[in-house]
């Protein structure tokens, strides 16, 4: 049971190391939320008589020791710019976000093992060329502009989804998928062409190695000695950077949201940062950090899993 | 490269010692899948409601509502505490209501108050208030409400800087069930407007317990649901004192993105987008017969602010070559795609105060040149601070390359706004050149303000603002104009790039949707969909209803004509609002 023990330990170190990261940070940065508040109008008078109706002229130790506090009972604290309490609202934020990210790195990583082996295997001939250069050219398209011409195509000239917006999936699932569509796609599309770069890559990789040669010898044809044997060697690297790539969507995905309307984890993100809403930055950056943690733990396990020799 | 056809049973063994690697590797494995399994179904259990939170819950729609984009989205409900337009515009005659209002012509006109008389001092103002008004918690409003209200305003409660506005009451008096009497400690023009704004909001003594969240007012709405970032929605109330709303729900819904909010539009998730800020957009609409474009003013003055405490901004002669070498029409041009209207001063049509000062400093490149010879400044570099927002970006490229022909280098520090640009430029007056819109209603005095981030030397109009403030009418109004010319045209204060238009686009099924906004507050009482409400026709106001027109350029200079009416005393117009 040393492994588990461990695994806890270094994943509260690490969310120490970061509540305390974001917690200067987040008071370094120029811009006072007591400012923001009051906008152009401000006296200094009223600028201080705020900022202790916040709370901030306490010591920030005395802050900081509070916001942990609150953390150790499930409470992130109440948002002075919105005055809600911040836990329910962070949580449900990441869950839509999630919604997005989770569907798009899938079918992401479906798509890029089918054309990055096929790209890897006829990669002297046109159609692994087409791929290959293909998923370049969509590297290069920004989510936003995907998920502009999806709205302009599916949506509004052919009329088959909503453009934006976002239904609860209890409150009515089939609603909920019609307005889930285009965000997932417009996601996918960029992830699927990163994600198939580096499939091919692997796989081309793997392709020299004397395992496939073996193999082949054995009386596998190219693709099933792939298959069989290159997928495995080849699913490592790639598995690591979907890891990387899942992180980098749940906050990347802001721009998405803004594109579809959808109430995801970035913009609340985004909307804190501009307010200097500490509460919230502060829970939204706790809860991401977790998720990284988690995630990472995953990619680790799913390692030991795929490749043998990374076992203790 | 031939290699033999392999024979199934080695695939099948091959296959085999692959699963059996992967059993073993799942038995050791097994406390970080029952960990994973476990968050995973937490997760489920979230997903299902996922975005809850940002969801409206005030239940299925009635017939007849309407759902209005907006852009900027109240961080909170409480407009005491927290400045800014986006409050108001949702909130103020909606939900909550003054004594007085500003109506779409910018003139006051009476609303919680069905009258009012002032004393020959003109410092004791009588109120006699409306029967029969509730809030709506149910607690009555009558004269002891009101005191509380006002004294409220200058009590600590308020930390909204516009409180100053409330500075000059110095007693109120009940006089009666529905009679009040509030003292002022001076004659003052201004302090009967500034209660028509939110200083002015009526609030009963029982509703102010969760202002950031919970809104209790006078007015013909509620909020029955608010998520913040997101959406509000004002339902029609039951017990409403006066005329109720056309419509039963109004959901106001925030994006971010303008273009979103056009798809929406097109796609009928929305009905009206509201002081759109794309303009760009609108050609596409105003082509399109199943929508109609408002174009009206608005109080948001875009004033580029040169530092006059400091060099080479602090020479007068400097800041004049810049009002001579700026193509404000090219500004205007590439900032709001050429819509809005040139002032010349941070004074907006609506405003009794107003005259056409786009004469005073015209574009003049050489006239710039020899300003800035005389004064020495051939060459040197200014550091312009650019809000990141895109009419400010906009708007300062052209500023930069107008500047640059005529000597003046400049160097443009983009800053995060709002927090960077408030605590640099507004509070740490560390800037030379910088760029916003000042939104807020008769705001000419605070820019002048001493302390003011403009840096103005205020006692240069301090005598003859009092005197305007507590004059009669008439001397208001001209009084107020020579405050204008003295620190706009003598003094070059500062360049008053434009006057952000008020643009609407819309289904052309609805109607009632102001075309102008004289103060930050979005009337939505007579907005509607015809056909579905019978209630088209009663909206109330011409301006409001009428203007059905699909591109308004044409009817805004009528409406600019309109304006001009002294919103106190009934002055004639001094001119259009059309500038270039």
């Amino acid at each position: 049971m040393r492994t588990p023990l461990l695994l806890v330990a270094r994943t509260l170190v690490t969310l120490c190391a970061a509540s305390v990261l974001i917690f200067v940070l987040l008071r370094l940065v120029p811009g006072d939320p007591a400012q923001v508040a009051l906008g152009v109008d401000a006296t200094p008078e009223l600028v201080q008589a705020t900022r202790e109706r916040f709370g901030l002229d306490r010591p920030l130790v005395v802050q900081y020791l509070e916001w942990m506090g609150g953390l150790l009972t499930g409470h992130f604290g109440t948002s002075f710019v919105s005055g809600q309490e911040m836990s329910a609202v962070v949580l449900d934020r990441t869950a839509v976000t999630l919604w997005l990210a989770l569907p798009s790195i899938a079918l992401a990583l479906l798509i890029a093992t089918v054309l990055g082996t096929w790209a890897a295997l006829r990669r002297r001939s046109v159609d692994g060329l087409v791929i290959t250069v293909g998923s370049q050219m969509l590297m290069a398209v920004p989510g936003f502009l995907a998920g502009v011409l999806l709205v302009l195509g599916l949506s509004l000239g052919l009329g088959w989804l909503p453009p934006s917006g976002w239904v609860v999936p209890a409150d009515d699932p089939a609603a909920f998928l019609a307005h889930l569509v285009l965000p997932v796609l417009a996601l996918t599309a960029v992830q699927a062409a990163i994600l198939t770069r580096y499939v091919r890559e692997a796989m081309l990789e793997v392709i020299g190695q004397d395992y496939i040669v073996e193999a082949r010898s054995k009386g596998l044809t190219r693709g099933q000695a792939l298959v069989r044997h290159g997928l495995r060697n080849a699913a490592v690297p790639v598995l690591t950077v979907t890891g990387v790539q899942l992180s980098a969507l749940l906050v990347g995905a802001v721009v998405i949201e803004s594109v579809f309307d959808v109430p995801g984890v970035g913009s609340l993100l985004v909307e804190a940062v501009a307010g200097r809403d500490m509460v919230s930055v502060q829970g939204i950056v706790m809860v991401l950090v977790l998720i990284t943690v988690v995630l990472n733990l995953c990619v680790d396990l799913l390692h030991t899993v795929i490749d043998p020799r990374t076992r203790a | 490269m031939p290699q033999p056809v392999p024979p199934r049973a080695r695939q099948r063994r091959a296959g085999l010692s692959r699963s059996r690697a992967g059993y073993r590797a799942r038995s050791r494995s097994r406390a970080g899948l029952a960990v994973a399994l476990l968050s995973a179904a937490m997760l489920l259990l979230s997903a299902c409601t996922a975005g809850y939170t940002a969801r409206d819950d005030a239940g299925a729609a009635p017939a007849g509502s309407l759902t209005v984009a907006l852009t900027a989205a109240p961080s909170n409900l409480d407009f005491t505490t927290t400045s800014g337009a986006a409050i108001p515009q949702a909130l103020m005659g909606n939900v909550y209501q003054g004594l007085v209002a500003v109506n779409e012509d910018g003139k006051l006109v009476p609303q919680l108050a069905s009258g009012w008389q002032v004393d020959s001092s003109r410092t004791v103002y009588t109120f006699e208030l409306q029967p029969g008004v509730t809030f709506s918690n149910g607690d009555p409003f009558n004269a002891e409400s009101v005191k509380f209200s006002v004294e409220r305003v200058k009590s600590a409660a308020w930390s909204n800087g516009l409180k100053s506005g409330m500075d000059v009451v110095k007693a109120v008096e009940v006089r009666g069930e529905h009679t009040v009497a509030i003292t002022l400690s001076r004659p003052s023009q201004s302090w009967l407007w500034t209660m028509a704004t939110l200083v002015g909001a009526q609030f009963t003594p029982n509703g102010t317990a969760k202002l950031a969240t919970q809104a209790v007012g006078t007015g013909p709405f509620t909020v029955t649901s608010w998520k913040p970032g997101q959406s509000l929605t004002l339902t029609r109330r039951e017990h409403y004192w006066g005329q109720p709303a056309a419509a039963p729900q109004i959901a106001l819904r925030y994006y971010a993105d303008p273009t979103t909010a056009t798809n929406a539009l097109r796609a009928g998730a929305v009905d009206v987008v509201a002081g759109m800020q794309a303009p760009d957009l609108l050609p596409g609409f105003q082509k399109d017969a199943g929508f109609k474009v408002t174009e009206g003013t608005t109080t948001g003055e875009v004033v580029m602010s040169m530092n006059n405490q400091k060099a080479p901004l602090n020479d007068v002669r400097v800041r004049r070559a810049v009002l001579h070498a700026v193509n404000r029409k090219a500004v205007l041009d590439s900032a709001w795609a050429g819509r809005g209207s040139l002032i010349g001063a941070p004074v907006p049509p609506t405003d009794p105060y107003y005259e056409d000062l786009n004469n005073a400093y015209p574009h003049d490149p050489a006239k710039a040149r020899e300003l800035l010879k005389q004064a020495g400044v051939d060459g040197s570099t200014i550091t312009f601070s650019v809000p990141d927002l895109p009419y400010a970006v906009a708007a300062a490229q052209v500023v930069v390359s107008d500047l640059k022909k005529v000597g003046l280098n400049v160097k443009i520090k983009q800053q995060e706004f709002p927090a960077v640009w408030l605590d640099q430029v507004l509070t740490k007056h560390d800037y030379q050149l910088s760029v916003i819109a000042h939104v807020e209603p008769r705001d000419l005095l605070s820019l002048l303000s001493k302390g003011y981030y403009l840096g103005y030397d205020s006692s240069r109009i301090s005598e003859l603002a009092a005197q305007a403030d507590a004059g009669d009418d008439a001397s208001y109004a001209a009084n107020m104009k020579k405050v204008v010319r003295r620190a706009v045209v003598d003094d070059a204060v500062a360049d008053t790039l434009f006057l952000l238009p008020n643009l609407n686009v819309m289904r052309a099924d609805v109607s009632g949707m102001p075309v102008n906004a004289p103060t930050t507050a979005l009337d939505l009482t007579r907005l509607t969909k015809t056909g579905q409400q019978g209630d088209a026709a009663r909206s109330g106001d011409a301006a409001a209803s009428g203007n059905s027109a699909r591109s308004e350029r044409a009817a805004r200079s009528g409406d600019a004509a309109r304006f001009g009416d002294d919103a106190a005393s009934g002055n004639p117009a001094s001119s259009g609002g059309e500038g270039a």
